[in-house]
């Protein structure tokens, strides 16, 4: 089974910005269509993981986290996202939690 | 401290006791009339004596062993006291960040709230070992005021939603632009979540 491993500290920054492009430096919008896109549709085709690493940034934002899962449960609307997806968040644990319940609403 | 007070308490009573006898001696030589054997017996009952080693062993072991335990345990009262007033200090730096002229950035403010949240987390790992369930329950409000507060700060709403929220908060170039109102709200939760906090004080003091 396949296993492609993202760190957002490692591959994209260790200071996520705000939600999306026009508002500044390294969105979760920008991350989601950079980094996450390929990487999930890859994944839905043969199968796997797509695991996402939180560990290493100075911190996230409510809205970096919402737009990068919940936009990706809003794009890929008939695949069930969180299946497909494993958090790493030894740092602050409670948010794979948060990340679920974006899952869930944007699904909703 | 305690000990020395102990000691002082232990020879006073022996003083005490041993001006008794020798007052009664002279109370009983002045006023009674009695004659007393010039023949001394010994009688040693080994139960009396090993009741005497017991009430020593026991003496001993309460002086050294629970005072010492007492006092492990204020040390560690002091030691979570000190975290949760670090903590404090930290609502306040995050009080004067979102309250500055200058406005913060959007980075600059989710980090604020990681260290905060992080250090809560912390806090709630050193009292699961020995804490008591309010305390833990007080951590758990604390903890989540600060998500929220956190959420209410950093969630900007999306393009396709229709929201007061967005008219009071933006981000434009990475800085987080705070309508007065806003501000005042945001404010207003800190200081709830600092009562939080004195609060658990307050409860780790009583336990």
């Amino acid at each position: 089974m396949e296993e492609v491993i993202i760190s957002i500290a490692k591959d994209f920054t260790k200071f996520p910005g705000p939600r999306y492009r026009n508002e500044g430096d390294f969105s979760g919008e920008e991350f989601r269509e950079n980094f996450l896109h390929k990487n999930f549709e890859r994944i839905i085709k043969n199968g796997g993981k797509l695991v996402v690493n939180l560990d290493g940034t100075f911190g996230f934002g409510t809205s970096f986290l919402e737009e990068v899962f919940g936009g990706l449960a809003r794009t890929f609307k008939n695949v069930d996202v969180a299946s497909y997806l494993r958090i790493i968040s030894n740092e602050e644990p409670y948010l794979s939690t948060d990340i679920k319940s974006y899952i869930a609403d944007a699904n909703e | 401290m305690q000990m020395s007070k102990l000691v002082f308490g232990g020879i006073l009573i022996t003083a005490l006791l041993i001006g008794g006898y020798i007052g009664a001696q002279i109370m009983i030589l002045h006023y009674v009339n009695l004659q007393f054997s010039s023949q001394i017996t010994w009688e040693v009952d080994p139960f009396s004596i090993l009741h005497i080693f017991i009430t020593i062993a026991l003496t001993v072991f309460v002086v050294t062993h629970l005072d010492r335990k007492s006092q492990l345990s204020l040390k560690e009262k002091e030691l979570i006291i000190d975290q949760v007033n670090k903590i404090e200090d930290h609502v306040e730096s995050i009080i004067s960040l979102i309250s500055q002229e200058q406005e913060p950035s959007y980075p600059q403010i989710a980090a604020s709230f990681k260290i905060l949240l992080t250090k809560l987390a912390g806090l709630k790992k050193i009292t699961l070992v020995d804490g008591n369930k309010n305390m833990l329950d007080k951590i758990g409000v604390a903890f989540d005021k600060a998500k929220n507060i956190r959420d209410d700060a950093t969630n900007t709403e999306r393009i396709d939603e229709k929201s007061i929220d967005r008219v009071k908060k933006e981000v434009k170039n990475n800085i987080l632009r705070l309508q007065e109102e806003k501000i005042q709200q945001l404010l207003v939760q800190l200081e709830d979540m600092k009562h939080s906090l004195q609060d658990l004080c307050y409860e780790i003091l009583k336990c």
